[in-house]
């Protein structure tokens, strides 16, 4: 009897904690038409690495325009400038076919879609690679085919979020 | 005797042919000023060009405002950096206020491509454009979807103009940009429906010197 209790005890334990949790997933996405524009250039902190390469700086220019059911259409080009392990200059080039949108309560947007990855060394560019970008009023933050790339701060131009 | 009539016909044919080819016109690309103002449509881009050996950055957006019935009225946002260095450079930031566009009769595996002209209004509140005399008052944006792969084969091209931004300007001393290094440009009838399959991009071109 008393394993029963415990059993239907931990199983509302459950349906209590999903509850409250699903509303707090919510209320951080205010999804919406709204416009992203963005062109500019910055410069990593020290110790920016990505893939072995020392980040020093970068570029980027986005177009997205997003739905009111988080579906959106655009694109995003960053390319990024460092030094590889052997001391070499590396440009690595990241573009992005934005299918998804969201505005999030902090006033940075969160992108999704499929990107190509150009590492910049000779090797050919990797496609269909799944991208998450979190663009905010001050840098733009990558993830492509899951490895995060430093948030590139902006340091000249321009990013609106309409 | 036959044979030499025979011949007499086939070499008239293909000096006719040679003559058609020469007389016939060749099939020109339409004025960038006379694409409608009337079709609804959407523009999307980011990306690099080569302004004359420096990289340029742009992110563009622009569609028709709602309840549009034509006219040419546009919203959206030209952004568009010039790295002449990592640091400065100089910087559009305008409103768009005015679109005309052609959707391509013979779209990309991804439903898009076509051509705009997009106006952006530098003496909007808060707009940036290049300080001149007289001071630029709008810039004009030509851009061309191509490729579902923008890089090489795309188009953005930016004016900076002496005339308001409620028209195509046409006094546009000033042009740069062209064919892509970097991105993609997109146009669409409409931002609804599924995003297609993403294209690989080319391999990208390296930091100009």
């Amino acid at each position: 009897m008393l394993k029963y209790i415990a059993s239907a005890g931990a199983v509302i334990v459950m349906v209590i904690a999903l509850a409250l949790g699903q509303p707090a997933q919510q209320a951080n996405a205010l999804v919406g038409p709204n416009v992203l524009t963005a062109a500019g250039a910055g410069v990593f902190p020290a110790g920016a690495n990505f893939s072995g390469v020392q980040l020093a700086g970068g570029t980027f220019g986005v177009g997205v325009q997003t739905n009111s059911d988080g579906t959106a259409k655009g694109d995003l080009e960053v390319q990024l400038n460092g030094t590889s392990l052997i001391g070499l200059s590396q440009w690595i080039t990241v573009t992005g076919w934005i299918t998804g949108g969201t505005l999030n309560a902090d006033g940075s947007m969160t992108l999704n879609g499929t990107g190509t990855l150009d590492m910049g060394d000779g090797s050919a560019p990797v496609g269909g690679l799944t991208l998450v970008a979190n663009v905010t009023v001050s840098g733009v933050t990558i993830t492509i085919g899951g490895n995060a790339i430093p948030t590139l701060p902006k340091s000249d131009g321009w990013i609106f979020i309409d | 005797m036959r044979f030499m009539k025979t011949r007499a016909s086939l070499t008239l044919a293909i000096a006719l042919a040679l003559i058609a080819s020469v007389v016939a016109p060749t099939p020109v690309a339409a004025s960038p000023n006379a694409v409608p103002t009337d079709t609804v449509g959407i523009v999307t881009g980011g990306g690099t060009v080569d302004v004359g050996g420096v990289v340029a950055s742009f992110g563009l957006n622009a569609k028709r405002p709602a309840n549009f019935t034509g006219g040419g009225a546009a919203t959206g946002r030209i952004n568009y950096d010039k790295h002449a260095n990592i640091l400065g450079g100089h910087h559009v930031q305008v409103p768009v206020t005015f679109m005309s566009l052609v959707l391509t009769t013979t779209p990309t595996p991804n439903g898009t491509g076509g051509s705009a002209q997009i106006v952006g209004d530098c003496q909007a509140a808060g707009a940036e454009c290049p300080s001149n005399s007289p001071s630029f008052r709008s810039v004009l944006v030509y851009v061309e979807d191509n490729a579902d792969a923008g890089a090489g084969a795309d188009a953005f091209q930016i004016s900076y103009c002496l005339e308001p931004a409620t028209a195509i300007p046409v006094t546009c001393p000033v042009v740069e940009g062209g064919t892509l290094r970097s991105g993609n440009i997109q146009i669409r009838p409409s931002s609804g429906g599924t995003g297609g399959s993403a294209p690989t991009a080319p391999l990208a071109l390296r930091r100009l010197p």
